[in-house]
């Protein structure tokens, strides 16, 4: 996509933590979970202070999490640890200048859960992108539709509505407004 | 209607009573309730600044936000920041809620924000019984001991909930409203992140229930077409449903329509957009359903069987079979034929008229019909 993430990682711009080999994975007590987590976002706070040490411009800091079923898998369904995780990594938006990136899926979740995951979501967000299949059924030139809501403050009004189709293609995506590709 | 709400969040209660408690609840379909939060709390704390409240200070439970973007807020709404320090304590219970940061190194290299003296960290939200001596703590601090009173305002019970259950934080909430200190509570709730008995739960410990509404429903057709109209429409009003419980036990349902612009909230009489397309909805008829002022007034002047006259005049009991030349002296009854005439004149001109005549007039006096002779035996 044209990005040097290596480059960057060199530069001390990116940090990558590999949440596969977290040894909190395989622990099962409600305690354990929770330490788990706890230590997810020590080595986050590190990482940003890495970050800052080197650069220590006052720029914001964007922490993506990829994705968020993964850290409900960690932990072992258990939604409300990931929600608490989640508390702590939004209080660095107000403290730490830091942006908050968040992939989920809509549809692994029963009705129950995704009451709580996704509305949690949908309330603390400034920004929601939804990705989906095209309503009207299978294109060769689009693959998706994809929603852009913008609200001026968490559970607010909303400021901005954008409706686009998108094709996914080799080296990133094409997006454009319904009906202007012809 | 919000004004009454704000009002009874400014009287308080009276000695031996319940303090008021406002329940505020909100769904994803209209998403406004932090909004109307911020209305009440900023309303309470400018009554606090100015003395004319029964409560003389306020203590803020974030939970959901943190205390600089409230500090922020009441700035905005016009407080005066000096008095938001003296008269505002917020308990953040945002930052650290489940005291990770006391059990991690500190950071070296990063500089801390700032701690405002009027700001105070709660690390242990699952402990209710410290949450409810850590606000009392606070209230007492800056209204000391004696008879004044403080408000407290809770501002998000679903990241409660998330911790402890339902019966620890109604009991908490009932805590707070039964203490002798406290002036009124008002609280938040997203109500579509609980089973309904939560919502309903929490209802019976308030007075006051305010609910906002999305004021257009989803529809499968929205969903088909992608329609977002009712998003936007849902983003920026709402319908605002009050229950209002009062002190002689009556409960009383109100509501009204709430506006968001860029800032706050307005409230404003439902003015029923809806009515207005119902009304325009309903086919054009030819004739009238209603009555003008002056066939109104006809109507009255006419003169009824059997009814007490009684305005001065000689008092006349109709018979049912008075002579024609009799009627005639009665302005009000005209003689079939020229009512006949009459209305062929106004059916010519064009306007139409209503004319009240005795059903009995109908009859000529000496017509021989039996009036019984549509009886079946």
């Amino acid at each position: 996509m044209g990005c040097n993430l290596s480059v960057q990682r060199n530069k001390n711009k990116l940090h990558f933590i590999d949440l596969l080999n977290l040894e909190f994975l395989d622990e099962k007590g409600e305690n354990d979970r929770e330490i788990g987590f706890m230590d997810l976002y020590n080595r986050i706070l590190r990482s940003i202070e890495a970050i800052r040490s080197k650069d220590n411009n006052g720029g914001w800091t964007t922490i993506i999490i990829d994705d968020l079923s993964h850290l409900e898998i960690a932990a072992h369904g258990s939604v409300k640890h990931v929600l608490d995780f989640l508390q702590y990594c939004r209080s660095l938006t107000s403290e730490m200048d830091c942006f908050l990136v968040i992939l989920n899926h809509e549809d692994i979740h029963s009705s129950d859960e995704a009451l709580q995951m996704l509305s949690h979501l949908d309330y603390i967000s400034d920004i929601l992108i939804k990705a989906e299949t095209l309503s009207t059924g299978i294109a060769a030139d689009v693959h998706g539709q994809m929603t852009v809501i913008i609200k001026d403050a968490p559970g607010g009004l909303i400021k901005k509505l954008h409706s686009f189709q998108f094709k996914v293609k080799e080296n990133g995506v094409e997006f454009f407004y319904p009906g202007s590709r012809f | 209607m919000a004004e009454s709400i704000s009002r009874s969040l400014r009287d308080g209660c009276l000695e031996g009573e319940h303090a008021p408690a406002l329940t505020i609840e909100d769904s994803l379909a209209s998403p406004l309730g932090s909004h109307v939060f911020d209305h009440f709390l900023a309303n309470l704390a400018s009554q606090i600044a100015d003395g004319t409240s029964q409560a003389r200070g306020l203590v803020l439970v974030a939970l959901n936000r943190s205390p600089s973007f409230y500090i922020d807020l009441l700035r905005r709404k016009g407080v005066d920041a000096s008095l938001v320090d003296k008269w505002v304590r917020i308990l953040d219970c945002y930052s650290d809620p489940l005291g990770w940061k006391d059990r991690i190194p500190p950071l070296t290299n990063v500089q801390k924000p700032s701690t405002r003296e009027n700001v105070s960290f709660f690390r242990d939200v699952r402990d209710i019984n410290k949450l409810l001596s850590s606000v009392l703590d606070l209230g007492k601090g800056f209204v000391g001991q004696g008879k004044t009173r403080f408000a407290v305002a809770v501002d998000l019970v679903s990241n409660l909930l998330r911790h402890t259950s339902l019966p620890s934080v109604a009991g908490l909430l009932n805590n707070l409203r039964s203490n002798d200190q406290i002036s009124c509570i008002f609280w938040l709730i997203h109500s579509d992140l609980h089973e309904p008995r939560v919502s309903t739960a929490l209802a019976y410990v308030s007075t006051v229930v305010a609910s906002v509404q999305p004021i257009m429903q989803l529809t499968d057709e929205h969903r088909s077409r992608r329609d977002f109209l009712w998003l936007e429409k849902n983003s920026c009003k709402a319908k605002f449903c009050v229950r209002l419980k009062r002190r002689n036990g009556r409960v009383k349902l109100l509501a009204e329509e709430l506006h968001m612009d860029q800032v706050g909230v307005k409230f404003a009489a439902v003015t029923s957009e809806n009515s207005f397309v119902n009304k325009s909805l309903l086919p054009k008829v030819q004739f009238n359903l209603q009555l003008s002022n002056q066939e109104r007034v006809d109507r009255a002047k006419v003169v009824l069987p059997y009814e007490h006259q009684g305005n001065g005049e000689a008092i006349q009991i109709y018979d049912g079979r008075r002579s024609l030349s009799d009627d005639q002296k009665d302005p009000h009854l005209v003689q079939p034929s020229t009512f006949s005439a009459m209305t062929d004149a106004q059916a010519n001109s064009g306007n139409g008229e209503i004319h009240y005549i005795r059903d009995s007039d109908d009859e000529q006096p000496d017509s021989d019909e039996d009036p019984d002779d549509d009886l079946d035996f």
